[in-house]
């Protein structure tokens, strides 16, 4: 039995895995098909499949591995508080394993007589990006943006042999005089893994551009070029323009886009806090009283952004597993968010900036709940509600 | 002689206005760099209406090369220049 290897490549974006085909099955009477996705041996799919002409042919394998691939299990802020980092476990492995059964005969179970097994890597992306996964490129949707100077500048790649990176930086000197500065970026971060013909993992380069202002010697910069390079040659690039424009109010969300790496955006607009108080009643002791009290606190920020690219980035934050609040100095202090609310305005044609206003409420504390606990019959927690600061109505 | 450094918003200040009290244009020289990352230097240029979006909520400005009349020059056409690409006005250059 063998497998159809000319729609499959070593590695793929998960929603790009195409269908897989076994062929040659004729001889079988029936193909049971084995699925582990991930490195977890606890999960795995297993079905009978009937040969059709001898082809056995899975369909929908991208939506059945998606939620194993994902991103970056260890919180963002520990890999890029030094500067850059590797985006660790972001290439999970699945195995497909075919086992070829006989036709029994009368009263007797069918044995296996063949089994072909094989083994593909793939990433977390949550659209069809139509580039296998060994395609040097910048893993971002942009190839050109405008960034505030707060902004942290994030972009990944699937490192691989022959790679590197340059930042091409254009400024002012303290004269005013426009000049030109090339930084080199070492994308082989320190954790000792081989780097090969196909990617193993994911190298993320972080940078600030106060941190690019003086590594270029620079009293100001206009214009950052990050350049990806393979054995020599530049593959890729995106260009970030620098918007000095100040801004009273200004929150910087990390989050995850549609390749499953780091992306960053800037609100800017009026950021609100609100404190809601829900309760949970419940009758003890023939007492209608209240046993939860839950205060929750949330965020609502606003943007407007003046390119109109960034649409779609902002619609990777509704879908990003893990959301930071990053605090003004860039680096550390991460806040984790969860997403609530998410409400965006795009006017066409672009003669006003998009706007977009999203809702988060911390999500490394449960707000403020506070339950009965213990035994009621014992008549110990019998009014021991906690919360009488708020609301004393049923109390 | 090298011209003492001024302000962003002194040349912001200066690009609104834009004719003098007779009417003529005002025309001042102008260097920048374009969202290409090309250098660019007007010796005779005045401002105008960058396109139709909203040139304060978008930052830009618009800027035409012109004659020592305020006539524009053929064939060139109005650049829409981001504030903070403006690296000299009038020989100053631009902090």
């Amino acid at each position: 039995m063998a497998i159809t290897t000319s729609t499959l490549a070593a590695s793929y974006f998960v929603l790009d895995v195409p269908d897989v085909r076994w062929t040659d099955a004729a001889d079988g009477r029936r193909v049971r098909v084995v699925i582990v996705p991930g490195n977890d041996a606890q999960v795995e799919f297993s079905e009978p499949y009937v040969p059709d002409n001898g082809v056995v042919t899975l369909r929908g394998l991208a939506e059945l591995l998606q939620p194993y691939v994902r991103p970056c299990p260890t919180p963002l802020r520990r890999d890029l508080v030094q500067g850059r980092g590797v985006w660790l476990a972001t290439v999970v492995r699945a195995s497909f394993t075919a086992q070829l059964y006989n036709e029994p005969a009368e009263g007797q179970e069918a044995q296996m007589i063949g089994q072909a097994f094989h083994s593909y890597a793939y990433y977390a992306s949550r659209r069809t990006t139509a580039t296998p996964g060994a395609t040097a490129m910048w893993l971002t949707r942009y190839t050109e943006r405008i960034i505030l100077p707060q902004q942290p500048i994030t972009l990944s790649v699937m490192l691989m042999a022959g790679m590197s990176a340059r930042y091409q930086c254009q400024g002012v000197d303290s004269n005013g005089e426009l000049i030109q500065a090339t930084v080199n970026i070492d994308l082989e971060a320190s954790n000792g893994a081989a780097i090969g013909s196909a990617p193993a993992y994911a190298s993320v380069v972080h940078t600030t551009v106060a941190a690019l202002t003086e590594a270029a010697q620079m009293a100001r910069l206009h214009r950052i070029t990050v350049e990806l390079l393979k054995n020599g040659t530049v593959v890729d690039s995106v260009t970030y323009h620098i918007d000095y424009s100040h801004h009273a109010q200004l929150r910087i969300i990390a989050f995850t886009n549609c390749f499953g790496m780091l992306e960053t955006e800037a609100f800017t607009g009026s950021d609100e806090e609100t404190t809601e108080m829900e309760a949970e009643f419940a009758w003890m002791d023939r007492e209608y009283e209240k046993n939860v009290t839950r205060e929750v606190t949330q965020h609502r920020l606003a943007a407007r952004f003046k390119d109109d690219t960034r649409r779609n980035s902002l619609r990777d934050i509704t879908v990003s597993p893990e959301i930071y609040l990053i605090n003004d100095n860039g680096t550390d202090c991460w806040e984790k968010m969860t997403l609530t609310g998410f409400e965006m305005t795009d006017r066409r044609p672009h003669s006003e900036p998009q706007t977009a206003n999203i809702t988060l409420r911390p999500s490394a504390m449960y707000q403020e709940e506070v339950a009965r606990r213990g035994d009621t019959d014992s008549g110990e927690t019998r009014h021991r509600i906690f919360d009488y600061t708020h609301d004393y109505t049923f109390n | 002689m090298k011209k003492e450094p001024i302000y962003r918003r002194q040349v912001l200040d200066e690009l609104d206005v834009r004719t003098h009290p007779d009417g003529r244009k005002r025309i001042f020289s102008i260097k920048f760099v374009t969202a290409e990352g090309k250098l660019i230097f007007f010796p005779q240029a005045y401002a105008c209406g960058a396109g139709r979006m909203n040139n304060k909520v978008f930052r830009v400005r618009g800027i035409q090369a012109c004659d020592c009349q305020g006539n524009p020059e053929k064939g060139i056409h109005v650049y829409p220049v981001r504030i903070y690409n403006i690296i000299q006005y009038n020989g100053h250059p631009v902090q």
